[in-house]
């Protein structure tokens, strides 16, 4: 089994946006954490048929990235999202 | 003017058969488009212009227009054709449909598609005989037209916006005729009709009844009245009773809700002028 | 002094507020964001990260694009979330008209014996395999219980055209009934049209019904893929498809294609068929993976690559096609188009959310039973059960709608809330399929990084934004399909 660890800021990244991140690699690798004060240390363990294992990092860093800013965005908007979805199913008594 | 009809030059068989089938009528539908997909291929026949080099294969039938253009026999299959025509045919266009009998060597064009209204002529029978009729009626069986005209429905292309049906007279063929307008609704259901008639078959009251069964959202019935004295009337279409006929007609149309659009043409000299109906 | 004050006066101040949106990376730098109701920009890596950090300066282009899209309101545009509340409220309009479509399996049994088909029974015996006039009744029951306006009845099989007699009793009681209530109703035969005649044609016309007909490619594939005694399916298609164009209507009759292994590399060949039988258009299909088509491994002998290899290539062609002058569409596509550009959902099971089953369609099988959805019945056929929802001889419409499998599944599929399609780009123009993810990965949800449901629709959502951005013409072209339904 092919193992990489990788580490990113905990004052830059929470642990929820490196795990919402690790997600979408379920097909590729499976992820343990290691969090420390200065290091949120990742094992990266990986399937059999992935070959590329530096353009998959390469790839996860910058989902990282992705969900470090989609965060932001949800903090940002929950509540007005949540109006829009209590205004527009008001009537049809669904949600 | 254009010529809509006539001689072909030459109609040619490919695979060196020199014998043309006898008595062969066929319509086909023109293609300029090269591009044109596979199956849609040997169902239309390829226009030809003059001086054009590259010809797509597999084509049913080739029309080519003048000498100018030589077809290489060598590479088509035995059931494809070559048709020669002279410059008068050089207006057809993509869409146009076209009748070739290879017996007589004729061409007639049936169907334009940039027009916007098309006729199609379903029987030279009628029951009048108008002073001043272009084409008398003959006393024919020639129900093939109306097969034909059947045929040119099939193949027509979708989206024609008008379609006429003129004759002599075209509801002669009684319920055969119907099932033709029936056969138009069914495959062109966005195409309006418009049919010429003398209007003397709709005083049964079964064949109004049927016609207006048809429910057909946009279709009329056009009526020529040349005067509004009967003996006028049946006098300029020479056939007594035509006049009484004729309105007993469009009351019954009207009567089940149809369209009906009474003509007033001009009339002979010396015949007495419509008024108001 | 003048009246009118200049552009400058109404310019954009730069102070504003994100509205909820999602993003996913394309190809390179280059990134898809979209608001809840599909309203769309593509921007690079770092303007996205200035236009969320809030430092996206008013005269950067993709500032007045991302605030017209609705991505974020300035200070003092109250209209916005009011604009965004009313778009989503019509992209889930469809869920007032609970249950519209109601599928009625008339008849197991079938002339034909198909490959992949996961129902059907060769066999005489009328009693084992087809509904009973109380099941009709007790199904037309059901349907109109339905508080929807306008009620579509399709006749499903087997082929249901050998079980004509009830179709015919259950189209009579359903007018008179859909006329007393003042409801709106569209029947559909889905048929091979192996056994139509002008008299069961001639019927369709007169009471409206619509064809839904079965058309796999040529000949010669057609008939591999449906082998009837006389090996003759074809062939009968084509005499029949003319006979009920000119009977009930050119529009009134659809066609339906399965792609099977043997359908794989010849897309173009199963277009052309298409076109020179003057179809406006083509669906191309995946081979849904229930019943028999798992268990005879037909569904296995081609993966969701392969099947997007054949699905790009046929739309390939039929741009080409469109180009050469040929009007015609994938209709896939189109649904998916008619999402990007237009804010109504198309309505169809696949590309929904909440997830179709139950609530875009209810199937009565020729048992009683009830399903959620068509698959759902399927599934039943391979002996699993989890989406029958009770059966019209013994539970009331309460019990089989309110189902506490039904209603659960529909939640927890909800893509607005599963992982990570509620935080993906595409999801305005996804939908959930939970009884696809429940048959292969044996939950509701699916997990989609490994999902072929997923994988399918994503590759789809960006080749056709990628053909878009390559080519102007061809998003006219995907315009115009997308305008027209
Ligand atoms: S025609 Fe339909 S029901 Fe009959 S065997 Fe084929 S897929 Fe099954
Ligand atoms: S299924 Fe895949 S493509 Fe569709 S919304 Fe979910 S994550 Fe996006």
């Amino acid at each position: 089994m092919l193992e990489r660890v990788i580490s990113f800021d905990p004052a830059a990244y929470s642990l929820e946006t490196i795990q919402r991140a690790a997600y979408r690699y379920i097909d590729k690798f499976s992820i343990g954490f290691n969090v420390k004060e200065a290091s949120i240390d990742c094992i990266l363990q990986f399937d059999k048929e992935v070959d590329d294992l530096d353009g998959v990092i390469q790839d996860f860093r910058k989902e990282v990235l992705d969900q470090h800013l989609r965060a932001r965005i949800a903090k940002e908007t929950e509540s007005i999202r949540h109006l829009i979805l209590a205004h527009a199913f008001s009537r049809t008594g669904l949600v | 003017m254009l010529k809509l009809g006539g001689k072909v030059i030459r109609i040619e068989v490919a695979g060196g058969a020199t014998e043309v089938p006898k008595g062969d009528r066929t319509l086909v539908v023109i293609s300029t488009n090269p591009r044109l997909p596979r199956s849609l291929r040997e169902r239309s026949a390829y226009l030809v212009r003059a001086g054009v080099t590259e010809i797509p294969s597999g084509f049913g039938h080739y029309l080519q227009i003048g000498e100018a253009a030589k077809i290489d026999f060598g590479e088509l299959e035995n059931w494809q054709r070559v048709t020669s025509l002279s410059d008068d045919f050089s207006y057809l266009e993509d869409g146009d449909i076209i009748r070739l009998n290879s017996a007589r060597g004729e061409i007639r064009v049936l169907y334009r598609k940039s027009s916007p209204h098309n006729t199609i002529m379903v029987t030279e029978q009628c029951q009048h005989y108008c002073l001043m009729c272009s084409q008398p009626p003959k006393e024919v069986d020639d129900s093939w037209l109306l097969d034909e005209a059947n045929e040119l429905i099939r193949i027509m292309p979708r989206g024609t916006g008008e379609l006429g049906f003129s004759g002599g007279e075209p509801t002669l063929f009684g319920e055969r005729f119907l099932e033709t307008l029936r056969l138009t609704k069914a495959l062109h259901p966005g195409t309006s009709i418009h049919i010429l008639s003398n209007g003397r078959l709709f005083a049964d009251r079964r064949f109004a009844a049927d016609y207006a069964q048809i429910r057909h959202p946009d279709m009329m019935v056009g009526i020529p009245i040349y005067s509004d004295d009967p003996a006028t009337h049946d006098y300029v279409v020479q056939a007594k009773g035509a006049f009484d006929e004729t309105l007993r007609g469009i009351l019954n149309l009207k009567e089940f809700g149809q369209k009906v659009e009474c003509k007033r043409p001009a009339v002979p000299p010396g015949s007495r002028e419509v008024s108001v109906l | 002094m003048s009246k009118f004050l200049p552009p400058e006066s109404f310019a954009a101040t730069g102070a504003y507020d994100l509205l909820p949106f999602n993003f996913t990376r394309l190809e390179g730098d280059s990134y898809l964001a979209t608001n809840m109701v599909g309203e769309s920009l593509i921007v690079d890596r770092s303007t996205l990260d200035d236009l969320v950090n809030k430092r996206l300066a008013p005269s950067h282009p993709s500032y007045t694009d991302a605030r017209a899209k609705h991505l974020i309101a300035e200070k003092g545009d109250k209209a916005s979330a009011e604009l965004l509340a009313l778009k989503t409220r019509t992209r889930y309009q469809r869920l007032q008209n609970f249950t519209n479509l109601h599928m009625f399996v008339t008849t197991l049994r079938c002339d034909h014996s198909c490959q992949y088909c996961q129902v059907s029974r060769q066999s005489e015996d009328k009693g084992a395999f087809d509904m009973t006039l109380e099941m009709a009744d007790k199904s037309l029951d059901m349907v109109f219980r339905s508080p929807s306006k306008a009620v579509k009845i399709e006749f499903q099989g087997g082929e249901p055209l050998l079980n004509f007699d009830l179709i015919r009793y259950i189209v009579s009681k359903a007018k008179v009934r859909a006329a007393a209530e003042g409801r709106d109703l569209e029947i559909v035969i889905a048929t091979t049209l192996s056994l139509a005649t002008t008299e069961i044609l001639e019927y369709c016309r007169d009471n409206h019904i619509l064809l839904s007909v079965s058309l796999d490619g040529p000949s010669d594939l057609h008939n591999k893929n449906r082998p009837r005694p006389g090996k003759d399916s074809y062939q009968r298609f084509v005499a029949n498809l003319q006979a009920a164009r000119e009977i009930v209507g050119y529009d009134r009759v659809s066609a339906l294609m399965t792609t099977t292994l043997a359908s794989l590399p010849r897309v173009r060949e199963i277009v052309d068929e298409y076109v020179g039988l003057g179809f406006e258009g083509i669906f191309l299909r995946a081979l849904s993976p229930y019943g028999f088509a798992v268990k005879t491994r037909v569904y296995a002998a081609y993966d969701t690559e392969q099947w997007l290899k054949f699905y790009k290539d046929g739309l390939q062609y039929i741009i080409e096609l469109n180009q050469a002058g040929i009007p015609f569409r994938e209709y896939y596509t189109t649904l998916i188009l008619q999402k990007m550009f237009t804010c109504a959902d198309p309505g169809f099971v696949d590309l929904m959310n909440p997830a179709g089953i139950g609530i875009a369609a209810v199937v009565f099988n020729y048992d009683g039973s009830v399903y959620a959805s068509d698959e759902s019945r399927m599934l039943a056929e391979m002996k699993d059960q989890t989406f029958r929802l009770g059966s019209v001889l013994e539970n009331t419409y309460e019990e089989i709608f309110l189902n506490e499998k039904l209603l659960s599944t529909l939640e927890e599929s909800f893509t607005l809330s599963a992982p990570m399609c509620s935080e993906c780009a595409f999801e305005p123009f996804c939908g959930a399929d939970p009884v696809f993810s429940h048959a292969v990965y044996g939950d509701v949800v699916g997990r989609k990084p490994a999902s072929d449901f997923c994988k399918r629709n994503m590759a789809i959502f960006r080749h056709l934004i990628q053909l878009m951005r390559e080519d102007r013409e061809v998003e006219a072209l995907f315009r115009r399909w997308s305008a027209l339904c």
